[in-house]
């Protein structure tokens, strides 16, 4: 019960020494295109995330959801058959990312030299050296915009992988060769914890395929963990009419003992009218998100949209799976409505692609602008643990600063969570130069104000017992007045201090 | 080129695909003609040339790549868009290497490929 993940790209031999030392060792050999085939036939249009990714086109909501769906199926082929065999060897682009987390699976990059991979490329395909040398660059291109897209990693990053081969100057004999005492290091035997590993992974990516594949819940984007048989689910606010299908749909999942859903404990909601992930405050909620461990849900706030409408981003009703008996050519009444802003999206698109890419996409909507529009689209139910509002109102002129302090305050009295302008996103949950003046500030009046009462403890004793010995209001009265104002002042300037040490230790 | 002018052959080895492609890209006013095999869909371009091709790559006797390179030697301002449902990106990039016009993956709506084929009727025409 062993795996080995090879990394490879087009023409860099990496299948030949696969293949090699998987019939060295006598264990079963699985390529990418496989499983890829065999993912197709389950219903996942892979060859459509593919051809979004050689288009360099942001990835819709419902193509993010195939996208999990691809991930859990690699993972749930990968385990099934490391579990019911000796060995596995798998080789594809990412083949050293399919199984993050499980320290006993051996990761190894083969790559070959850019003038053996063009001559390959020339030879193969009959392509002349031009054509081939734009091949293997656009294809290694799109490789690292696949990796970076599924995984949010660098496919060159080589403290990713256990060890390199440039298999371009070595046999491919010799290269598998060399990689024979790797699988038999102590790093990477099987434990009874790899294989409670693989059990628990199995799982979760068979329940998580059984969501994905039903039309009860395939639009759902939901986290999912499994411990035992006990699977928790975890989905997003705006799914909490549909989660009770949940069980319904994987509890016929053999392993599984229990299911427990819970709304995920933190999502951020950003409201804006436009969106750019190239500004500095779409680094800040992903830092605040990342930190969280919440996902970010986008609202555009449309000023032309008709009162009182919302439309979400579901998935289209016409999924790829019942796509088949057509040939795969979908009905042309299936079109998406037209994109609010015409065709820049008011970057939209681009923003979600970039949430995808980090993991912390948690859906898209469209709601109207006017400020009552707004707090009666939002219904409370939705628990969000901030709620952060952007440029809103752009079409009011002098009064969009009055209108959007309206709408937070009126946002504030709906929401349990905070809500707060992205102005203020920064000061509030992040560490900067601002809040390292503030620390310093916090942290010597703090020191001051405590040497201060050690220093003078004894007055200080006498001044407020006098208030319990002397007879009279007056003693009393001003004691009692010392400590009142004086305990407000001690708790903000050592609240202060910890909060802003709390948010630099990332804690807060 | 404008698209009522535009002769357009579909290869595909899965009957349905020409059946539901042909009427919604005749809409456009196209002449379309479907074939389920890539031999005879060549022997018919060899009588008359078509303006646009769209093949599936994946096919028993003749794969789209073959039919690419052979409608191409054949008449070199040809499209040819190729469609799959097992698409890669090293497939795709080998496509276009060879001469694609565009690579479309299944499943698709018929819209998709009319906007592919309006571009490649306006390349056609400059």
């Amino acid at each position: 019960m062993q795996l080995i993940c090879i990394s490879r790209g087009v023409y860099g031999r990496g299948k030949e020494v696969a293949e090699k030392i998987a019939s060295k060792l006598g264990y079963i050999c699985i390529s990418r295109e496989e499983v890829i085939e065999q993912a197709t036939e389950y219903g996942i249009p892979v060859g459509k995330l593919e051809i979004a990714v050689l288009k360099n086109r942001p990835f819709s909501a419902p193509l993010a959801i195939q996208m999990e769906l691809f991930k859990a199926f690699v993972s749930a082929r990968l385990c099934t058959l490391t579990l019911s065999n000796e060995g596995v060897v798998y080789h594809g682009r990412a083949g050293h990312l399919v199984l993050p987390g499980l320290t006993q699976v051996l990761r190894v990059r083969v790559i070959a030299d850019r003038e053996f991979r063009l001559n390959k490329a020339m030879e193969r395909m009959n392509l002349n050296r031009e054509q081939a040398r734009s091949y293997v660059e656009q294809v290694d291109e799109d490789i690292r915009r696949w990796v970076r897209t599924f995984y949010n990693e660098d496919w060159e990053d080589i403290s990713l992988y256990h060890l390199t081969i440039n298999a371009a100057h070595i046999s491919v004999e010799n290269a598998a060769t060399g990689l024979l005492d790797f699988p038999s290091l102590p790093e990477f035997q099987t434990t009874p914890a790899f294989r409670k590993a693989l059990l628990d992974r199995l799982l979760a990516s068979r329940c998580r395929l059984a969501i994905g594949m039903d039309r009860r819940t395939e639009h759902m984007k939901v986290g999912v963990q499994a411990e035992r048989g006990h699977v928790s689910i975890t989905y997003l606010p705006r799914d909490s009419n549909t989660y009770t299908s949940i069980p319904q749909v994987i509890e016929h999942i053999e392993g599984v003992n229990s299911v427990v859903c819970t709304v995920a404990s933190s999502n951020i909601m950003f409201l804006a009218e436009r969106f750019d992930p190239t500004l500095e405050v779409f680094d800040h909620l992903v830092e605040i998100s990342e930190k969280w461990n919440a996902a970010i849900e986008l609202v555009r706030v449309d000023p032309n949209a008709a009162s009182a409408s919302i439309s979400t981003t579901m998935p289209n009703p016409a999924t790829p799976h019942d796509s088949r008996e057509k040939g795969g050519i979908l009905d042309d009444d299936d079109d998406d409505p037209p994109l609010p802003c015409g065709d820049d999206d008011c970057g939209l698109a681009i923003t979600r692609h970039k949430l995808i890419q980090v993991g912390r996409a948690g859906g898209t909507r469209n709601i109207t602008s006017d400020p009552e529009s707004i707090t009666a689209a939002l219904t409370p139910r939705e628990n969000y643990s901030l709620v952060v509002v952007g440029e809103v109102f752009g079409n009011k002129g002098a009064a969009k600063q009055r209108l959007k302090r309206d709408l937070v305050s009126l946002l504030s009295d709906r929401f349990a969570g905070p809500v707060i302008g992205t102005e203020d996103l920064k000061a509030r949950y992040l560490f900067g130069p601002r809040q390292v003046l503030n620390l310093l500030a916090f942290a010597v009046l703090s020191v001051m104000l405590y040497s201060l009462v050690f220093h003078f403890q004894e007055p200080i004793l006498q001044f407020i017992s006098t208030g319990q010995r002397e007879e009279g209001a007056i003693p009393r009265v001003l004691a009692a007045l010392a400590v009142a104002v004086s305990v407000p002042f001690v708790a903000v300037l050592v609240g202060g201090f910890y909060s802003n040490l709390l948010k630099l230790v990332k804690l807060e | 080129m404008n698209p009522k002018d535009l002769r357009i052959m579909i290869i595909d080895d899965e009957r349905i695909v020409g059946k539901r492609l042909k009427p919604a890209i005749e809409k456009t006013g196209s002449t379309v003609e479907i074939f389920t095999d890539g031999e005879t869909a060549l022997n018919r371009f060899q009588e008359q040339p078509f303006d646009i091709v769209v093949t599936d790559i994946r096919m028993d006797e003749m794969d789209g790549i073959e039919v690419l390179e052979r409608v191409l030697a054949l008449s070199p301002r040809t499209k040819v868009i190729i469609i799959t449902g097992y698409a890669t990106v090293e497939v795709a990039r080998e496509a276009l290497s060879k001469g694609a016009f565009d690579f479309i993956a299944k499943p698709f709506k018929p819209g998709d490929l009319r906007v592919i084929i309006n571009r490649a009727g306006r390349e056609l025409e400059s």
